[in-house]
């Protein structure tokens, strides 16, 4: 260990961590995961590639434990951690790990100047950050407090692979916080490090293949391979009296879905940006999937109409229930940026609920800053919009963002005094769309506000009406060349509870992608126009499986019907089974309750494709059955995916 | 036999304003002074038959005051003290309050009880530094810090509901579904578990009872547990946590050798 001393002249102390005892709330979770995915993102190797980011919680192996208590951190400074690793049971962990990302690079001691990232220093040496490095740079400025913040002892283990000089190196150190102190007649700062002991630094990183065995023996396995990213190992995160380790790691996978969707979710054909895998005791933790998810979908939705706006040549189509507009600032006149929205019925209840009217504003790097409320629908109706800032202003919104980004404040914009300010324009703006519509009928107003009640027994009645011929009704899309076509229209639910779900096309233009201009209704076989296309399919699920006997036991078979005449050069489809539950969302299926997928039978053709995947082309046949063997004792649930062909 | 009493009824919004004033109070002493037996904004369910008399609510109020002066009141509460109290008071209070169930159901009676009867317990137990708007520990939603104890006890009982660890009955109570949502469902669950941590006193007994949850959540969407008898619900019950039991064991098995 080494424990940092003040210098004759002075230096800053490490004490930047609260010890307080008793609650810690949900709320903290959000920041950290905000903060830990956001600095991922920023460090994602090539700007338009993948990052794929994960959280696993467990409670250490006794060989864990003892690797640390007993190896890594022998010597250990005054206070909780002592504690905690004395007590001699293992302790639990929550390990945070990106890759596709630059690993924490450049020098290892802070002194050396060097032309190139500084990432490794910055997190680990330096207190404070480079103000000249701006946000983007992916490295934890404001953002590495909370990861001492999360530990209730302040103590993370750091695991990075990187390239350094063109060459693969692997760096492990420990660090820990405390308040300062004063330990024989000589005053300490409080912060420390652990690795290879040095003359001259105190503490180096363990590097090569030392740093990969430890990391082994830690557990710290999802850098595989020669992959570059950065694992940090949170120790005894901190929980609140009544929430396990699960409820927290439930909390961040709940937080990833409602922050990052624009990144989860993809063009019909691409393969989203960020993908994210959160487990907890070894045991996989569900998050929403946006698209399809009750209160995120339509955001998704949304987002897709902004994006058209954005990309198209700047005449807002209007799209029934939507309404999408842009919202234009004066002196000068100028688009500060692009909203799209819509009512929808509540399905919440009790009396401290209220139908929620949020808009997410977003800017480039499009994460959600934040779900601005806005004046409620006055018949009680959900509000549900997204507003993108126009790009050509981006600097504008990001300078009004505190170091948490999760929110704008006009005044951190405001250059100079009385000078015309773009954010705050835009969100008074944005307030009065919604103010407005209020206003319009204001014995409404006063009446209907208090008949929430009335709003969802309408709500209830009316998901009976789903017998009604496509597109009168929105959750029932227009069967047609253009459903396929319209990104998000192609995502619904079937009714019937235990059926099934059809999860396909939702999502947004990103990577490579731009956005697709409305394929024109084109009658079948005429040629299609020659050139490379990103297909989609739509896929319709029908509500009630079958029971067969086959050779493997008893299987479910889910009719499936497609419509592929935008498929382009080739859609796959995968078909994932899921395990209903009375409370909750379906669970992926496990050892206890198996279930595979047998293959993909055509109900027109005596054709079958084993296993889960099936490439679709316009040429390929509609009707389908996805046979899954069925367990016993479970309800089984599908969900159909679809991605691009690879070549 | 005795009436089972209706409580005062606050009114969400009037809640929410209180929830807001009683978090700037720095001191739950303070509080006590703005506590009382009456609101001028409480309403009562319109037809009740037998509304709580003054004496019953400042018999709950001195009660849950005694038991929180033992647990150091006014001192901020740590962690284990806080389930400690939860344990002690819970019964104490479902005795007391002898509250008509289906009142039981209603937010804005919690509310009551949290922010006007009792604000200096129910601040001091769960404070509100972030000023949250509808902390749902103080007003009246189903992990309010009075409504979730007597409901432990309501569904569970004194007895097994005194058995079970609290993560335990928070895993029963908040699954409503396929659990928690039926007394008879929550205590043969219960009862099953508490013989089984006997049986295999070798497993992790959190673990056990989390498997098997898990397990009945699957078993929900086909077999309706209300609908058997109890002789079939224990054999459920047995069955499952013998899965679960099995599981574990199984797994135990295979990780040793490493």
């Amino acid at each position: 260990m080494f424990a940092e001393r003040f210098a004759p002249h002075g230096s800053i102390d490490g004490h930047s961590v609260s010890q307080t005892l008793g609650t810690f709330s949900m709320d903290f979770w959000q920041v950290f995961l905000r903060e830990t995915l956001q600095n991922s993102w920023d460090a994602r190797e090539d700007p338009a590639g993948g990052v794929r980011f994960s959280i696993d919680a467990w409670r250490l192996k006794a060989a864990q434990f003892d690797a640390l208590a007993n190896g890594l951190l022998r010597e250990r400074p005054p206070g909780a951690l002592g504690g905690l690793l004395e007590a001699g049971d293992p302790i639990e962990v929550l390990t945070v790990t990106d890759s596709g990302t630059h690993g924490l690079g450049g020098p290892t001691r802070a002194d050396r100047s060097s032309p190139d990232r500084r990432d490794f220093v910055d997190l680990v040496r330096n207190i404070g950050r480079d103000p000249a490095k701006g946000f983007a740079a992916g490295t934890y400025g404001y953002g590495k407090a909370v990861l001492f913040r999360a530990s209730a002892c302040a103590t993370v283990v750091i695991f990075t692979r990187t390239i350094v000089r063109g060459r693969p190196t692997s760096r492990l150190i420990a660090m820990a916080l405390t308040g300062p102190y004063d330990l024989d007649g000589l005053r300490h700062t409080g912060r420390h490090w652990w690795g290879r002991p040095d003359r001259e630094v105190g503490a180096e990183p363990l590097i090569g293949q030392v740093a990969e065995e430890f990391a082994e023996l830690l557990g710290m396995r999802r850098l595989t391979g020669d992959r570059t990213g950065t694992s940090i190992m949170v120790l005894a995160p901190r929980l609140d009296e009544d929430t396990g380790l699960r409820d927290v790691v439930e909390t961040l996978a709940q937080t990833a879905a409602d922050y990052a969707w624009p990144h989860l979710t993809a063009a019909p054909g691409a393969r989203p940006a960020l993908r994210v895998a959160f487990t907890c005791g070894g045991r996989a933790v569900p998050y929403p999937e946006p698209s399809s998810d009750d209160h995120l979908g339509p955001f998704v939705e949304a987002y897709h109409h902004c994006l058209r706006l954005l990309e198209g040549d700047g005449v807002p189509v209007q799209r029934w229930p939507w309404n999408i507009q842009e919202i234009n600032g004066s002196r000068p006149q100028q688009r500060l940026g692009v909203l799209a929205w819509r009512t929808r019925l509540a399905g919440a209840v009790g009396a401290h609920e209220r139908p929620p009217a949020e808009v997410a504003l977003m800017r480039d790097p499009r994460l959600v800053v934040e779900y601005h409320p806005v004046a409620p629908d006055p018949s009680g109706q959900v509000i549900t919009g997204v507003f993108v800032a126009d790009p050509r202003l981006n600097d504008f919104f990001a300078a009004a963002e505190p170091p948490t980004h999760d929110r704008w404040q006009p005044g951190r914009a405001q250059r100079e005094r009385y000078a015309r300010n773009p954010v705050s324009q835009a969100i008074n703006r944005l307030e009065g769309v919604f103010r407005d519509r209020r206003v319009v009928d204001p014995v409404d107003v006063t009446q209907t506000t208090d008949q929430v009640g009335v709003t969802r027994l309408a709500s209830l009645l009316g998901t009976l009406l789903d017998t009604q011929p496509g597109g009168t009704d929105t959750r029932i899309p227009e069967p047609g060349p253009t459903a396929g076509a319209a990104p998000g229209a192609g995502t619904w639910t079937d009714g019937g509870g235990q059926g099934g779900a059809a999860t396909a096309a939702g999502g947004e233009p990103g990577g490579g992608g731009t956005s697709q201009p409305p394929t024109e209704p084109r009658r079948p076989g005429t040629p299609p126009p020659p050139r490379p296309r990103r297909g989609t399919v739509t896929v319709r699920l029908h509500t009630r499986p079958r029971l067969t006997m086959t050779d493997r036991g008893v299987c479910a078979d889910f009719p499936v019907d497609l419509d592929n005449r935008s498929a382009g050069d080739g859609v796959v489809l995968i078909a994932e089974p899921l395990v209903a539950v009375a409370d909750g969302h379906p669970e992926r299926p496990d050892g206890d309750v198996p279930v595979t997928v047998v293959g993909w039978h055509s109900r027109t053709e005596d054709s079958v494709h084993e296993g889960e995947c099936l490439t679709v082309t316009p040429g390929t046949a509609g009707a389908w059955n996805v046979r899954v063997t069925q367990p016993a004792d479970a309800a089984v649930t599908l969900v159909v995916r679809q991605e691009a062909v690879t070549t | 036999m005795t009436a089972e009493w209706v409580y005062p009824r606050l009114p969400a919004g009037v809640a929410e304003e209180l929830l807001h004033s009683h978090s700037t109070v720095d001191s739950p002493e303070l509080l006590v002074v703005a506590s009382s037996t009456t609101h001028p904004r409480a309403t009562w369910y319109p037809t009740a038959p037998n509304r709580v008399p003054r004496e019953t609510l400042v018999e709950v109020q001195e009660a849950v005051r005694k038991i929180a002066h033992g647990s150091g009141w006014p001192t901020p509460i740590s962690r284990y003290a806080g389930t400690d109290f939860d344990r002690r008071i819970a019964a104490e209070l479902y005795r007391r309050m002898r509250i008509l169930p289906a009142d039981a159901a209603s937010e804005d009676v919690w509310s009551f009880l949290s922010l006007v009867l009792l604000p200096d317990v129910a601040l001091w137990r769960w404070p509100n530094p972030d000023r949250r708007p509808r902390y749902e520990r103080l007003v009246g939603r189903p992990r309010n810090v009075f409504r979730r104890l007597w409901t432990r006890i309501h569904v569970l009982g004194e007895d097994v509901g005194g058995r079970l660890y609290e993560d335990e009955a928070v895993g029963l109570l908040e699954r409503p579904v396929s659990l928690g949502g039926n007394p008879r469902t929550a205590r043969a669950m219960a009862a099953a578990h508490l013989a089984h941590v006997e049986r295999h006193p070798e497993l992790p007994r959190t673990g056990l009872f989390r498997n098997a949850a898990v397990r009945m959540n699957r078993m929900a969407v086909l077999i309706s547990p209300e609908a058997l008898d109890d002789r079939q619900l224990t054999a459920l019950m047995t069955e499952i946590f013998d899965a679960a039991a099995r599981s574990l064991l199984r797994s135990a098995d295979s990780s040793a050798p490493r």
